[in-house]
């Protein structure tokens, strides 16, 4: 590795084009390897550009899947597949396939762009997509024909995990190395955000699949691991890229640097907590329901704090700016994180967590975070990306933010439904404890099952509705991509 | 050698488009052309451009100004757009249109460090793995006398694999609390439980199932789909077997 001093810079060319077949050729070095090995390629901004592909169709893929989950958790017989299988199935892809390669991709546009200096091991990083394409499909297929482990949230088998835990170190490698060779002073926020979450993406994938674990350690494994991968990967990239996306898509400068410090620090702080709170009252140190709780409020204070900022640096110019879909994806998937967020903490508490533990208000608080929150930040993104990445531009201002409204709507009502009908579970448990309507088997509970029923059907038709506004989205971008309107484009060039 | 030659070489693109980007920023910044050659040809820094009316796409941020701490702001000059073609419209065959000039990097300021950043992010993954998973992991005081580990048989074993790979603990929990809401499902569950805690109950707790239903042909027509139970696919009948083994000395 050269000596930062020593390595080449990259800067950034704007050119007006009609389409990106007019884009200046790249250079073919004599003897080129032809074929899938053409992919390691490290033409600027390949690796970015084709994650973001790959990861627009596991976002569609992912939320249909994970849609049939919940169809599967409301009528059992309704598909041939249980949602024991389906919901490892849709995770697999939302959260390896989408989340994992969309952010990649985030961290691949903005590392040259904010160090001055080019992407180190692109090269690596476009094989590597090869691999993870193949690792999430390959991993659907093994849990679907009954493989898995049984192990939140992927249920992968352990020698599955092997493959896994070499893409997902990818991001590190590369961000790591091109940081170690930047030429700019100024690490900006954004980069703070990249270098935790592509650091514990790895590390917290091997705690939650340690094998040969007995069941509670196993079970906490699992909890802590599926917490620290959503909240700093998932969460943590997708608001340092917002960092990004809002200043340059507003023209403003970040309102407050030290509210991003505060955003980071208390992300790292509450990350794991919502996990093992979810086993209060259950085996385990009685400790760690006090700490979990404790711990657990850093959480809402980093997404308070981030959206808050976020918002500030939009706000002189919100009534200028309030019609662009990307500062208006930006801010309502910071403000669903928030209350995804602030849910998780409530519930870290004893008497909150004897409530809804084990119930679907899980599934509420994931699908407000996931499929709300960060799709949204994502989208803001990848908008802002595409016209610099391809030349092309989103074909509609008002369809994305058509897009925006509805992904907003659907999944706070979807969430709403299912927060609601855990919590009819929870009261119903306790209450027929109390009057002894316990069945023996069968529903488990009398009285309330049917009432949470109806609340969890209310949340699928949101989740439907919902749905298709995540493909609107994985559409909206992938035509984007590919037929959008052509617009100045910005390519980086070596300055050698 | 010209300002306009000199330029060109400079930047390293074809005079004809430095003369249209030169004129350009001329009529942007109220300068002359010769004026925004010479600059270019003598590395020195053209006029700037006012802030541009509307936010173009993201670019550099300008060369003379000091990096701001926030996120760098879009560049003082925008790059000259063409009319966007028709989304319809097939690609035109056309070399590019307009190159701006290149901005060399510029290193402002002191260069702020990695390490204080990657020490506290690598220390509080640490302390969160000792406290949330590795500390609570270890046997508790009390193990020793205080135990649901059940003495499963070879067959209920293979049964418990089974129950992990079909992913019943997505539904069902083996975990009975020790709060008012379990009262009823049986013995509460202790550290060194060796049973699939799961993580929802959407359908009945089965931690202590064996000692609720000991009809083996109940279990069997529910796993094959009987009631509200969704019905198992590809498990042979040494499988089931064994399941209903696991579940059956589930006590």
């Amino acid at each position: 590795m050269l000596p930062a001093d020593q390595c080449p810079a990259i800067v950034k060319q704007t050119v007006a084009t009609t389409s990106t077949s007019d884009l200046p050729a790249d250079p073919a070095p004599e003897g080129r390897t032809r074929g899938l090995l053409s992919l390691a390629g490290a033409k600027p901004d390949s690796a970015a550009t084709r994650y973001l592909f790959a990861s627009t169709a596991f976002l569609g893929l992912g939320a249909v899947l994970w849609l049939a989950a919940l169809a599967a958790m409301r009528f059992p017989r309704l598909l041939p597949m249980s949602y024991g299988l389906l919901r490892p199935m849709s995770l697999i892809v939302l959260l390896l396939g989408w989340l994992v390669l969309g952010l990649s991709a985030g961290i691949f546009y903005v590392l040259p762009r904010l160090t001055g200096a080019p992407l180190r091991a692109e090269g690596l990083a476009n094989l590597g997509l090869l691999g993870a394409a193949g690792v999430v499909i390959g991993g659907v297929v093994l849990v679907a024909l009954g493989f898995g482990d049984g192990r939140e949230p992927f249920s992968l088998p352990w020698w599955w995990d092997i493959p896994v835990l070499a893409i997902l170190g990818i991001p590190g490698v590369v961000a790591l190395a091109s940081l170690g060779q930047r030429r700019e002073g100024v690490v900006y926020p954004t980069l703070w955000f990249v270098v935790a979450g592509a650091t514990w993406l790895p590390v917290t994938y091997l705690i939650g699949n340690v094998p040969g674990l007995q069941s509670v350690a196993s079970h906490l494994g699992d909890l802590v691991s599926t917490a620290g991968l959503l909240h700093v990967w998932g969460l943590g990239v997708a608001t340092g890229l917002a960092y990004y996306v809002v200043p340059k898509a507003s023209d403003q400068p970040l309102a407050s640097r030290q509210l991003a410090r505060v955003g980071l620090w208390s992300l790292l702080f509450g990350a794991v907590w919502s996990g093992p709170g979810q086993l209060v009252a259950g085996p385990g140190p009685e400790w760690l329901t006090g700490i979990s709780a404790v711990l657990g409020l850093a959480l809402p204070v980093a997404t308070i704090a981030n959206a808050t900022n976020l918002a500030m640096t939009v706000g002189p110019e919100w009534s200028r700016l309030r019609h662009r879909p990307i500062l208006a994806a930006a801010l309502a998937g910071a403000g669903l994180a928030v209350l995804a967020t602030v849910a998780a903490a409530i519930a870290g508490f004893r008497s909150a967590g004897v409530l809804v533990g084990f119930t679907a208000f899980w599934e509420g608080v994931f699908h407000l975070l996931v499929l709300g929150g960060i799709v949204l930040l994502f989208a803001a993104f990848a908008w802002q990306a595409i016209p610099n990445l391809v030349g092309r531009m989103i074909s509609s201002d008002s369809a994305a933010g058509g897009l925006v409204r509805r992904v907003t709507i659907t999944t706070g009502g979807t969430a709403l439904f299912l927060i609601l009908a855990g919590m009819a579970s929870g009261f119903g448990w306790s209450g027929a404890a109390y009057t002894g309507l316990i069945e023996n088997f069968g529903e488990g509970w009398q009285g309330t099952a049917g009432l949470a029923r109806v609340l969890v059907g209310v949340a699928l038709i949101f989740a439907l509705w919902g749905a298709m506004a995540h493909l609107g989205v994985s559409t909206s971008i992938y035509r984007s991509l590919t037929s959008g309107r052509a617009t100045v484009q910005e390519i980086l060039v070596r300055d050698e | 050698m010209s300002d306009l030659a000199g330029a060109a070489a400079a930047m390293g693109v074809p005079e004809a488009l430095v003369k249209r980007s030169a004129e350009a920023r001329a009529k942007a910044t109220g300068s002359t052309v010769d004026e925004v050659l010479a600059a270019w040809a003598g590395g020195g820094t053209a006029p700037a451009a006012p802030a541009p009316a509307s936010t173009p796409p993201a670019s550099t941020p300008p060369p003379s100004a000091p990096p701001s701490p926030a996120e760098p702001l879009p560049p003082a000059s925008p790059p000259v757009e063409v009319p966007a073609a028709d989304a319809t419209t097939p690609p035109a065959a056309g070399p590019v249109e307009e190159v701006a000039p290149r901005v060399p990097p510029v290193l402002v300021g002191r260069r702020e460090g990695l390490g204080v950043l990657l020490a506290g992010s690598t220390g509080l993954l640490i302390l969160s793995v000792m406290l949330a998973f590795l500390v609570p992991s270890l046997p508790q005081a009390g193990d020793e006398v205080r135990t649901s580990n059940r003495a499963f048989s070879t067959q209920a074993l293979a049964g418990r694999t089974v129950y992990s790979q079909q992913g019943c603990g997505a539904c069902h929990t083996q975990l009975i609390r020790n709060v008012v809401s379990d009262i009823g499902l049986g013995p509460v569950t202790l550290d060194d439980t060796n049973q699939i805690i799961g993580y929802r109950r959407i359908g009945p707790d089965l931690a202590a199932i064996g000692s609720r239903i000991e009809d083996t042909q109940a279990i069997a027509r529910l796993l094959a789909g009987e009631g509200n139970h969704p019905p198992t696919v590809g498990l042979t009948d040494q499988d089931l077997t064994n399941l209903i083994a696991y579940l059956r000395e589930s006590k």
